[in-house]
């Protein structure tokens, strides 16, 4: 197990690396990117360009732009080309944002996608196998942002019952879920429209596995066999799922239910930064997704590990 | 309208077309009240109290050497007082330059080479300590390092400016200070008339010697001003607080404020924030954020005592390259300033654009009035006189361009993504289409939409822009227009027009005193019919801001003022 | 089968554990027969075929658009009518107002959906947008599938260095945040172009954001491949080709690549859904469709700001969007039944 961890985040830096230079080079290849001339402003003169390239060191080559570049991400030192305001503290500030959002999306889709899922299961091929799953296909069809505009028109604008924008801390928990009610519902339909269908196969599946029908044979009850057999087996892929949605939510992928709401999060920070071109805080919020992706990825695979009676982590994958 | 405030490389300059009304109406009837100073006690409404105001979008910075935004400038120019600075006042009086930490204008001498100021005596920044007459100077040479995007008013006017820039001297050689006598001397490397107004650039706002030469922005350093800049959350919020010092300088015509402190909110939805002046939960719409068309209608009916349209020092236009095919002939310049509907476009701006054909918006001095001589080359005498709310004139246009033999010509149009400056470039694509040429659009990110258009590799065709005034002078505005504005990269004269008499018009003018403008203003009012005639660009309208309250603020006295926008340090709240 | 997301989508690292399109039960080639079965299958399945026919009409008439804006609507897509006014049952009114506020659905063969802000008739907008959403779909899906299935097969049938080249190269996009990802390249090259060697392509083109989705998701679909070729290799249908003195090429085009096809279908719908939604969310995010070319993605995205005063701007796409989506969905669920053996067990359980 731990050389399996270590295997792991051994190849973890080699993707960070790989994951810093794609993005540096991304903005690199931009004809008339180079941040000095729009930092100059738009009066100035080929001295005054020639002056911010020195302040910045857009004037020393690619590697050497980067090298530093990622040495200031390491020291905690990068600045944000377009505003002088620290990255890392930004990061600090929006992450907050986006875990709220996540986590509160998350218990949703868990809870919604589960039940839902394991009805489902449970009854498939009869009408509440149908309706679910009429349901399913309607969320994952869905964009979340189309949910979210729905949502904010509906209740916000017509309605007046919740705010259509906006981020209170959790110091008031009361306006902090009355704030992100509705982008946790946008957020959480398309992915308890995912659970419920995954779960569900999982537990057809299960409910035809040699050991549930062991269990059976053995006398267990239904709800004893539902509880402890199928829903502990089925749930395996779905934690496996979960750590890397959740990774993936709180890397960045949430930017549009941010824009739409208008989250001070990492997706909306990432939005502003690319819309900018600013390449600092968009190189330092794509090596946390990609880091979050990672970690995640190797605690699913472990708790995967532990969870399934049949498998153990074997050290490949 | 306006989202281009939020990350304009201009500051902006507004002026209340209302109020130059009021201000001509009632001359001599006294003060209008717009002054805090000459103001009727009035028992509704008392000093005190926390002003909430809500921001569309952060400012760039609040280090007063870094900000250029017009978010920026509105905090910092309360807190950071330079040597001049801009009366406390709505309408033309608020571009009135007036004295600020200098006692009095500067004195000119060596035919406009030299200028001499006296710091006040006694004054002291928010943290305690002494402002030195040497504090200028390493503010100027801070502005230079930390590489403020206006550097080049500095760089261009003041002897050893760019040296300094370049690291080629320790210190600025053109400007010299006396602690001892607070005397302060600036040389120009050659006389400008508008130096004062850059002197009054909160960028001038004086920093304390030794201030690091980084930027501050999430910690800002102090300054001389009603107030400081207590507690920054960059992108969330920000406090400015009174400062307890600043009322014992009694500098005149520099309020102290009524509230003790601001509270800037970030609220990047303008829905919400919309809804919230309208609710009275939060004080201010800020002037940098457009009013969304849902709102419009239910701000002017349930707000119209607290709600007035500004229009602003700001021109929109579309560039058109003077030196490639197709718009290098004169007939197919026409032909698209014919194609092209005022209205339609004020339309496209959810109405936050006044239609325009002169450049100079009516605020600044020389600016044009009367018929606009679009199409006068043509020699056409049936149409004159466009007028400003008529349709676009598609067949005379077409005519024109078949005339010229260009129909079919393909151009490509230019615009960054933010609204509504792409919808503009989509209706001109759409009309040049209209027209006979073969037109398609490009359409960039924010952040690289003006290194693209001012490259000479990229030479483009056509596209939009506007200027938003850095100080009330022509001069500023007809930097476009300015063939040393030519430049390979950071090219700022997209028409690409070097015209000899728009030139030694320029070369003139620049060197009138701000104080004498009055006496030329025929003279650039001239060289604005001239440049229309020439439809050397497609200028189509002036920028509109929203000054919107909410009711707990005294909006009689409350100063919209035309160069730094909503003056907070008027604002009085009901007690 | 996994159903991936539409957003984030990434196929988890144990494939197995989600179980991707079990590996046919029968080692051998799938023949013409088992094609015939799910063939009889998917007919059976009337709910997979109904919203199967709303795609394909959601298809033919975004295929119709010119014919509906030429005799229909009277107006092409980019056309703008800001200051026209209409009359509409005997009342004056702007198409677009003082106030920036278009005209509403007029449910007369002009404006019949209404205006948008820019004065062009949105259901021919809707129309045309149509074309492009699903034209990007369709190629980005066939750059997916393609690249995913040579990328899967070489490095599943070789192993070795050129599995673990190609499976870290995977793993780069895959910890990539998809979206930021997707993004950023988005605006890179839609500001830049691509022009590599001969090979151009404008800036504006919508070859850009088509190429972008189309190499995002293939990670995603080639992983899964790898796994199953990684098994097949195994087999003794392909240990007696490689006796036989096969060329690797024609083991992996002759003997493998059949064995892939079933999933290879099923993945076909899924992908669709996804470019398609992938596009509009990159168009919403400016990195997608540039103007003024209407898709999905950039109607939504220049409705939205107006979805207060306008909500239709936002509805008529995005309701297009779902129903598109929903037809390709189901039908998609319908084929994989009809194509896994062993789904009839477990519906029947």
């Amino acid at each position: 197990m731990a050389r399996f961890v270590l295997r792991r985040l051994g190849s973890a830096v080699l993707v960070l690396f790989a994951v810093s230079i794609l993005t540096f080079l991304i903005f690199e290849v931009i004809p008339n990117g180079n941040p000095a001339l729009r930092l100059a402003g738009r009066t100035a003169t080929p001295a005054n360009i020639a002056a911010v390239e020195r302040i910045y060191g857009f004037n020393k080559p690619v590697y050497v732009q980067y090298v530093r570049t990622m040495e200031q991400i390491f020291t905690g030192k990068i600045v944000s080309y377009a505003t002088g305001v620290n990255v890392i503290s930004q990061l600090k500030q929006a992450l907050p944002v986006t875990a709220s959002l996540v986590l509160g999306a998350a218990v949703l889709w868990l809870f919604f996608g589960i039940v839902l899922g394991l009805l489902a299961g449970l009854h498939a091929g009869s009408t509440i196998d149908t309706g679910i799953s009429a349901l399913n296909f309607l969320g994952i069809s869905a964009p979340s942002f189309v949910i979210g505009y729905v949502l904010i028109y509906v209740f916000s604008f017509k309605l007046h019952v919740f705010p259509s924008s906006g981020y209170v801390g959790l110091a008031d928990p009361l306006g902090w879920a009355y704030h992100l009610a509705m982008p946790w519902v946008s957020l959480a339909i398309l992915y308890t429209g995912i659970y419920s269908q995954v779960l569900r196969a999982s537990v057809v599946d299960t409910l035809n596995e040699d050991f549930v029908r062991t269990a059976r044979a053995k006398g267990l009850s239904h709800r004893q066999v539902t509880l402890h057999h199928v829903l502990r087996t089925s749930l395996i892929p779905v934690v496996s799922l979960s750590g890397l949605d959740i990774a993936a939510v709180l890397g960045g992928s949430a930017i549009i239910i941010e824009v739409v709401f208008d989250l001070p999060g990492i997706g909306y920070y990432a939005s502003q930064s690319i819309g900018a071109l600013d390449v600092p805080p968009v190189l330092v919020i794509t090596l946390f997704g990609a880091f979050a992706v990672v970690i995640f990825s190797t605690i699913a695979d472990v708790v995967y590990g532990l969870l399934d009676p049949r498998i153990r982590v074997a050290g490949s994958r | 309208m306006r989202p281009n405030h939020r990350l304009a490389y201009m500051s902006s300059v507004a002026v209340s077309l209302t109020a130059v009304v009021a201000a001509y109406g009632t001359f001599g009837a006294g003060a209008s009240g717009a002054s805090p100073a000459g103001k009727q006690p009035n028992g509704a409404y008392a000093p005190g109290g926390t002003l909430q105001v809500s921001m569309g979008s952060p400012p760039e910075s609040l280090d007063p050497q870094l900000g250029y935004s017009s978010e920026s400038e509105e905090a910092d120019w309360l807190v950071y007082t330079p040597l001049l600075t801009y009366a406390h006042k709505s309408g033309l009086a608020g571009d009135t330059v007036i004295p600020g930490l200098a006692t009095a204008l500067p004195t000119v001498s060596d035919g406009g080479l030299t200028y001499t100021a006296t710091l006040r005596k006694g004054l002291k920044y928010s943290n305690g300590v002494a402002v030195k007459a040497s504090d200028f100077p390493y503010t100027i040479e801070r502005d230079l390092k930390v590489g403020w995007s206006g550097d080049s008013w500095y760089t261009t006017t003041i002897v050893g400016a760019a040296a300094y820039q370049a690291g080629k001297a320790k210190t600025i050689s053109g400007i010299s200070a006396d602690d001892a006598t607070g005397q302060i001397t600036i040389h120009l490397i050659s006389p400008y008339g508008a130096f004062q107004n850059i002197l009054a650039f909160p960028s001038a706002g004086l920093v304390p010697s030794g201030t690091p030469m980084t930027a501050l922005s999430a910690n800002p350093p102090p300054g001389v001003g009603a107030y400081m800049i207590t507690k920054v959350v960059p992108n969330v919020s920000f406090t400015l607080q009174k400062n307890p010092l600043f009322a014992g300088f009694h500098i005149p015509g520099i309020p102290v404020g009524y509230v003790n402190a601001v509270q800037v909110t970030i609220q990047t939805n303008a829905d919400t924030e919309a809804q919230d002046v309208l609710n009275n939960t939060s004080d201010e719409f800020d002037w940098g954020d457009v009013l969304p068309p849902a709102y419009v209608a239910q701000v002017e009916s349930q707000a119209k005592d607290r709600y007035t349209p500004e229009t602003l020092a700001a021109t929109d236009f579309f560039w058109l390259n003077d030196r490639r095919a197709p718009f290098n002939n004169i007939l197919a310049r026409e032909a698209a300033n014919l194609a092209i509907s005022r209205v339609a476009l004020q339309r496209l701006a959810s109405g936050q654009i006044t239609p325009a054909c002169y450049y100079l918006p009516p605020s600044i001095p020389g600016a044009a009035s009367g018929p606009c001589p679009i199409g006068a080359p043509s020699g056409n005498g049936s149409f004159s006189a466009a007028s400003l709310g008529s349709p676009a004139d598609i067949a005379l246009a077409t005519k024109l361009v078949t005339k010229a033999g260009l129909a079919g010509t393909p151009v490509t149009v230019w615009t960054e993504a933010r609204q509504p400056f792409q919808a503009f470039v989509t209706y001109l694509n759409s009309q040049l289409n209209a027209i006979g040429f073969k037109s398609s659009i490009k359409v960039l990110s924010n952040g690289i939409y003006d290194p693209t258009i001012g490259s000479a590799k990229v030479n483009p065709q056509a596209g939009w822009s506007e200027w938003s005034q850095d100080f009330p002078n022509p001069g500023d505005f007809y930097f476009v227009f300015d063939a040393r504005s030519i430049l390979p990269e950071n090219n700022g004269n997209l028409d690409l027009v070097d015209d000899p008499h728009i030139q030694s018009t320029i070369i003139r003018l620049d060197k009138v005193p701000s104080s004498d403008l009055p006496s030329v203003d025929p003279q650039w009012s001239a060289l604005e019919k001239y440049v229309a005639g020439k439809d050397y660009q497609i200028n189509f309208g002036y920028e509109v801001s929203p000054f919107f309250l909410s009711d707990r603020v005294d909006f009689k006295t409350a100063v919209f003022q035309p160069v730094f926008g909503d003056d907070w340090s008027t604002f009085e709240l009901k007690s | 089968m996994t159903l991936r997301d539409t957003g984030t989508g990434h196929v988890p690292v144990n494939e197995s554990a989600v179980g991707v399109l079990d590996v046919p039960a029968e080692p051998y080639a799938a023949g013409a027969a088992t094609y015939r079965l799910a063939l009889r299958r998917l007919r059976h399945n009337h709910r997979a075929i109904v919203f199967g026919s709303l795609f394909v009409l959601v298809v033919v008439l975004c295929l119709l658009a010119p014919v509906y804006a030429r005799y229909i609507a009277h107006t092409g897509p980019n056309v703008q009518h800001i200051t026209e006014v209409l009359d509409i049952n005997g009342k004056s009114v702007d198409v677009v107002s003082l106030t920036g506020v278009p005209v509403g659905p007029t449910w007369h063969s002009r404006f019949f959906l209404g205006a948008d802000a820019d004065g062009r008739d949105l259901a021919v907008r809707l129309l045309y947008g149509g074309r492009t959403s699903l034209a990007i779909g369709v190629m980005a899906t066939a750059i997916t599938i393609v690249l995913a299935t040579v990328l899967g097969l070489v490095a599943g049938y070789y192993g070795k260095w050129t599995d673990g080249v190609i499976s870290r190269v995977f793993d780069i996009v895959w910890a990539y945040p998809a979206l930021l990802l997707a993004i950023a390249l988005g605006v890179s090259l839609a500001t830049g172009g691509i022009s590599i060697g001969p090979v151009q392509i404008n800036s504006g083109s919508i070859l850009i954001p088509t190429l972008v989705i189309g190499i995002v998701y293939v990670p995603y679909v080639a992983r899964p491949i790898r796994g199953e070729v990684l098994a097949l290799r195994e087999r003794e249908f392909v240990e007696s080709a490689r006796a036989l003195g096969f060329s690797n090429f024609r083991i992996m085009a002759s003997e493998i690549l059949p064995n892939l096809t079933s999933t290879l279908i099923v993945f076909v719908p899924l992908q669709l859904a996804h470019s398609i939604i992938l596009e509009a969310a990159l168009s919403f995010l400016g990195a997608g469709v540039q103007p003024p070319a209407a898709s999905w993605g950039t109607l939504l995205a220049s409705g939205a700001p107006l979805f207060n005063v306008a909500p239709y701007l936002t509805l008529a796409p995005a309701t297009m969007l779902v129903i598109t989506c929903l037809g390709i969905n189901v039908f998609g669920d319908g084929l994989r039944e009809a194509l896994d053996p062993r789904a009839t067990v477990r519906t029947g359980y």
